[in-house]
């Protein structure tokens, strides 16, 4: 099942080699950009075809395509669904470079798109076990408060889940929340939530593409062992000053874009600010009405090209949670990322770009006065260069060859206190490591049918000094706290522990007719850094860690098969994927884990194994009036653990059984158009007790056959629907508008987030019956309705 | 999260202001029942007088009746200095030592203890040492403004140094008008001065959520901003019993386990145990936790020149 690494790397050697006399031939090479006719933000995934010859490409993430073709005359067809295709017919004798510009379908005359790209995209491409969501659906979905957000959407796509309502991150085919790459511009981005989980860090306005990759993981990625989620923001409007923003119930939003000169370079800014405190005040108690609770961030980007060959990219992002009460507690925490983009053509059939970029999520709490106070800081920094050159030998081959290098600065805790005057250090020393990654893939095309993408990744890490490197006791009772029995002292640089892996990816597509194909991939992930998390929910406080001496980086496997079938000339597009994934040294907790402020964190932390297996069915209605999708999972997600559950397999805290969504679009009319979608979700499995201890006067919960998860909360179900209203468009004015109005949770399920045991809350008198209760938690225990206003200038 | 308290309390406040809709429901649950066990709650101290350990069977957890009590038990604790105390039989759960001269203590500082239980043909085991404790230098009481942290009212704060080293552990426990804080939530644990074995605040004041951890918490049916902590007349008694760092870690677990619930719960887990079955090839398991205890004291009344 799982090819060998001599095998693949024998494959990609060879790909490499049986081009080359191919490529000797008298060749031409059309080359260059798709972009956006209105905005010239440049296409990605825009297909070129050579009709005579039934071949082309697509463009890359920068909008870059290159074809290889033997001399001659052909017509030659440009497309991205959405847009109104080009076509042109070019005596090709020379290698040429052409830029084409699509001009998006009219608004009137659109018949909705749910995805774009190829509109058969999903049998042609090898790619499997990927979703792309359209940043205008994400904003045609019903919003809560008003806000549509990018990481709730994808929570309605197969194979992706969430622990709850207003949790951090997302689950994908039973990883771990820390186990998503999430890439903001290629910056990793280690909290990818504002106000806990209800919104995300990104701003839709700013968003170009999205694409979540939950298998067949191609090797330019790495360092996450369960998806990638590549956000890509927009360059900017190259063409003419543009705004667009909103005004909704709990933040609004404003971007700009305009060239900085007329299409050669362009500039975004986006930013957002909540306002959540200020409406809130009035619910507030009075002690709460001093306090300050918002968020806010800002999205920039400026692009510019030096001639044909060269174009440099700056983009950052700043957000920030802030919460303040009275002069009691202060606290915020936010992510920082920075991107410098090089990108450059060797020549028609080489494309290179060279990414330097940083990244740091940090947050701050204080508490109390002078005289008594708590500081706490903790940060996670890191400093990342990911030079990649795509190479285009000719419609058959394409290469990718890169690498990537980052230092990693973990500051676990950097923490004063002070009792009555005297101050007390209790930081924790900061830690430092360094990743690195070289890598080579193709993707290539064997024959109409059959296409294949092989490549491989080889990476390495080094956790590294200064610091305290701790030997622990290995012999003790398993699933116990582990003694430190020996320690030592690392000078600034020197490597304590060093890790190197070979990650094999493969995927084949098959094309069994034009309408349908069968798809493998296999895949294996290396990921190096932890995200130290055992609540229900992933905390803001929540701290990376590297893996060392005693952390054991994860690995994971891959399989996936997957039938894709379109119908009625790709109206209805369907596919089924059963995947099984074999997760080696997975981050397990002992009982009662002290995870934050530890210097011997590492005695809490336990290695275990998981497996993770499922089908996803998916179906989607592109065109008409009434489009969206229905996405159902079937899965399992499991752990074993020493020392945990008796060393038996135990379903995870975010195994879910079933998992049914359903979106729907339907246009009305020209002004009016209604959206709605409704999940059911098995309940994830928690500790239930069977029996009580009397303790001391407490009553303690105990569970007789010390199993971990042995029940599950009940079903949830929701369903979430709205309402779009456009303005009326003025002729010759740019300025439009729309309002929506919606309505989350439309039947007032007071959906489980989790249930709890405890002895009643209020005092009891000694002596007295004690009794215990289970209590169930709701995240909205109502109807929320909404409404924002919207507008395009 | 656990032991950094007032963080996770200030991370829930903030969670709740987030989610401004959400809500606890009390609901009915189905839950399997195990076989009754035997739960040892045996806390020994330096205190002159008799002392008692309690036996007690657990009972489904729904079983809002007091534990039954362990009837046909043998208890005797032996001291590093050889004396041995047999505990007496009160046929209703408790076993009780009492000495020949009603002042002489039990537990000496710096001794080790050795508890022996034999109950249905089993022998069970626990050790546990007794350790130093600092005595309450003052309690100061406060009159406080209405704030996030509670009504406009009386508020009581105790003052005492973290003996010096690291590793002293202690419980805190607050009794007003001589009525014991017995909630969940009012159990008040300090490992050194502060929260946890990680933090190294030694030799210090103990941090102030500790020092404020003797105010009442009020109860769900009173309005918060209405029931201060104390008023004028009122009488507050502090102690503080030194314990081992194992039953540090077990009232800790407890502590969360009793209150383990909302967005942010851990995984509950069962407590761990310090009483070991002599027969290791028995199926037979005894749960709760043996500890001795040092006490130190003060009391003081509320009065209006605060």
């Amino acid at each position: 099942m799982i090819p060998s690494i001599r095998v693949i790397t024998s494959l990609l050697i060879l790909g490499l080699f049986i081009q080359i006399p191919v490529h000797a031939q008298e060749k031409v090479t059309l080359s260059g950009y798709v972009r956006d006719k209105d905005t010239g933000e440049e296409l990605i995934g825009a297909s070129v075809l050579i009709k005579e010859l039934s071949t082309g490409n697509i463009t890359n993430v920068y909008g870059f395509y290159s074809v290889s073709i033997p001399a001659g005359s052909y017509t030659v067809q440009y497309s991205y669904v959405g847009y109104l295709p080009v076509v042109q017919n070019m005596d090709l004798t020379t290698d040429k470079q052409l830029n084409i510009e699509l001009a998006a379908v009219q608004e009137e005359l659109e018949e909705v798109v749910v995805m774009g790209e190829k509109e058969d995209a999903n049998i042609s491409s090898v790619e499997m076990s990927a979703n792309k969501l359209e940043m205008k659906t994400i904003q045609k979905m019903p919003p809560l408060l008003g806000e549509v957000d990018l990481i709730r959407s994808i929570q309605l796509l197969p194979g992706v889940t969430t622990v709850g309502e207003g949790a951090s991150g997302f689950n994908v085919r039973g990883g771990g929340v820390g186990e998503n790459l999430v890439l903001l511009d290629e910056a990793p981005v280690y909290n990818s939530s504002h106000m806990f989980g209800f919104f995300s860090v990104f701003n839709p306005d700013a968003v170009k593409d999205m694409k979540l990759l939950k298998g067949g993981i191609p090797a330019q990625f790495g360092g996450r062992t369960s998806s990638i989620l590549d956000v890509r923001m927009k360059e900017g409007n190259s063409k003419q000053f543009t705004g667009s923003g909103g005004v909704g119930l709990i933040f609004s939003r404003l971007t700009l874009e305009a060239p900085i000169v007329k299409d050669k370079g362009s500039f975004i800014i986006s930013g957002r600010r909540s306002y959540a405190d200020i409406l809130a005040k009035p619910f507030l108690n009075e002690d709460l009405e001093n306090s300050i609770f918002y968020f806010y961030d800002l999205t920039v980007k400026a692009n510019y090209r030096f001639g044909q060959k060269d174009r440099l990219f700056l983009s950052g992002y700043f957000g920030k949670d802030k919460f303040d009460a009275d002069d009691i507690f202060k606290s915020n925490w936010g992510n920082k990322t920075g991107t410098l983009r090089w990108n450059h053509l060797f020549n028609d059939q080489l494309f290179f770009n060279l990414s330097l970029f940083y990244s740091d999520y940090d947050y701050n709490l204080n508490f109390g006065k002078q005289e008594d106070s708590f500081e706490w800081a903790s940060r996670i920094v890191n400093y990342n260069v990911k030079p990649e050159f795509i190479f285009y030998p000719n419609t058959k081959n394409e290469i990718t060859f890169g690498g990537q290098l980052t230092f990693y600065d973990f500051k676990p805790g950097e923490a004063t206190g002070t009792s009555a005057g005297d101050e007390i250090d209790i930081s924790l020393d900061n830690k430092y490591a360094m990743e690195g990654a070289v890598y080579a893939g193709n993707e290539q095309t064997l024959s109409d049918r059959l296409t294949l993408q092989y490549g491989l990744r080889y990476s390495f890490f080094n956790y590294l000094g200064k610091g305290t490197s701790y030997e622990y006791d290995q012999n003790g009772e398993k699933g116990e706290q582990k003694e430190v029995i020996g320690s030592k002292e690392w000078g600034k640089g020197e490597v304590i522990e060093t890790y190197h892996n070979l990650e094999p990816r493969l995927a084949l597509k098959y094309e069994l007719n034009p309408s349908s194909s069968l798809k493998a991939s296999y895949n294996r992930m290396v990921q190096y850094i932890h995200l130290v998390s055992n609540t229900t929910a992933s905390t803001p406080l929540d701290v990376w860690t590297p893996s060392t001496n005693n952390i054991k980086p994860m690995k994971v496997d891959q399989v996936a098969l997957g039938y894709f079938k379109n119908f009625k000339d790709n109206v209805y597009e369907t596919s089924v994927e059963v995947y099984y994934k074999d997760f080696h040294d997975v981050v397990e907790y002992i009982d009662g884990a002290d995870l934050l402020l530890n210097e011997y964190l590492e005695g809490e932390l336990l290695a275990g194994v998981g497996r993770a297996y499922g089908v996803e069915l998916y179906a989607k209605k592109n065109k008409g009036k009434l489009n969206g999708w229905v996405s159902y999972t079937l899965s399992r997600s499991e752990r074993k653990v020493e020392g945990v559950n008796k060393d038996k397999w135990f379903p995870n805290r975010f195994d879910q059984t079933h998992n049914l969504s359903v979106v729907a679009f339907y246009e009305l009319n020209k002004r009016w158009s209604v959206s709605g979608n409704f999940s059911m979700i098995s309940g994830t499995p928690t500790t239930f007790p069977t029996n009580r201890l009397e303790y001391q006067g407490y009553i303690i919960p105990h569970n007789y056959n010390d199993t971990r998860n042995n029940y599950r909360i009940p079903l949830y179900h929701r369903l979430d629907l709205s309402a779009t209203l456009h303005g009326k468009k003025k002729e010759g004015r740019k300025w439009e508008s729309f309002w929506v109005f919606s309505l989350y949770n439309v039947y007032n399920q007071k959906n489980p987030f989790s249930i709890a045991f405890r002895q009643q809350t209020d005092r009891i008198a000694a002596g007295n019956n004690i009794p215990t209760e289970a209590v169930k938690l709701s995240v909205f225990g109502s109807i929320i309705p909404s409404v924002s206003y919207n507008f395009k200038f | 999260m656990k032991h950094i308290n007032p963080i996770y309390k200030v991370l829930c406040l903030l969670w709740a202001v987030v989610g401004l809709t959400a809500c606890e429901d009390v609901i009915d649950v189905d839950l399997d029942k195990g076989e009754p066990q035997l739960v040892v709650d045996a806390w020994v101290t330096n205190q002159p007088g008799a002392q008692t350990i309690r036996l007690t069977w657990s009972a489904p957890y729904f079983d809002s009746a007091p534990a039954k009590g362990v009837e046909d038990a043998e208890v005797s604790i032996k001291d590093s200095e050889g004396n041995v105390y047999t505990f007496e039989n009160q046929n209703n759960g408790d076993y009780t030592w009492a000495p020949a001269n009603p002042d002489e203590p039990l537990g000496k500082i710096g001794n080790k203890y050795t508890l022996t239980i034999r109950q249905g043909g089993e022998t069970f085991q626990a050790t546990s040492s007794l350790n130093d404790v600092p005595a309450i230098d003052s309690i100061a009481i406060e009159y406080k403004e209405k704030s996030l942290e509670g009504p406009e009212g009386h508020y009581a704060q105790f003052y005492a140094r973290d003996l010096e080293g690291l590793g002293d552990c202690y419980w805190i426990k607050a009794y007003k008008n001589g009525v014991f804080l017995n909630k969940p939530s009012e159990i008040n644990l300090a490992y050194d001065a502060g929260f946890n074995k990680g933090s190294k605040v030694d030799n210090l004041v103990f941090l102030e959520p500790i020092r404020e951890g003797i105010n009442p918490f009020p109860d769900e049916q009173e309005e918060d901003d209405e029931v201060p902590p104390y008023a004028i007349g009122d009488s507050i008694y502090v102690e503080i019993f030194s314990l081992t760092e194992e039953t540090f870690d077990f009232m800790v677990f407890i502590r969360e386990q009793m209150q383990n619930g909302g967005f942010f719960a851990t995984p509950p887990a069962n407590s761990p145990t310090n009483i070991v079955n002599l027969d290791d090839k028995s199926t037979v398991q005894a749960l709760g936790f043996f500890n001795t205890s040092a006490v130190s004291s003060l009391g003081t009344k509320v009065t209006d020149k605060e």
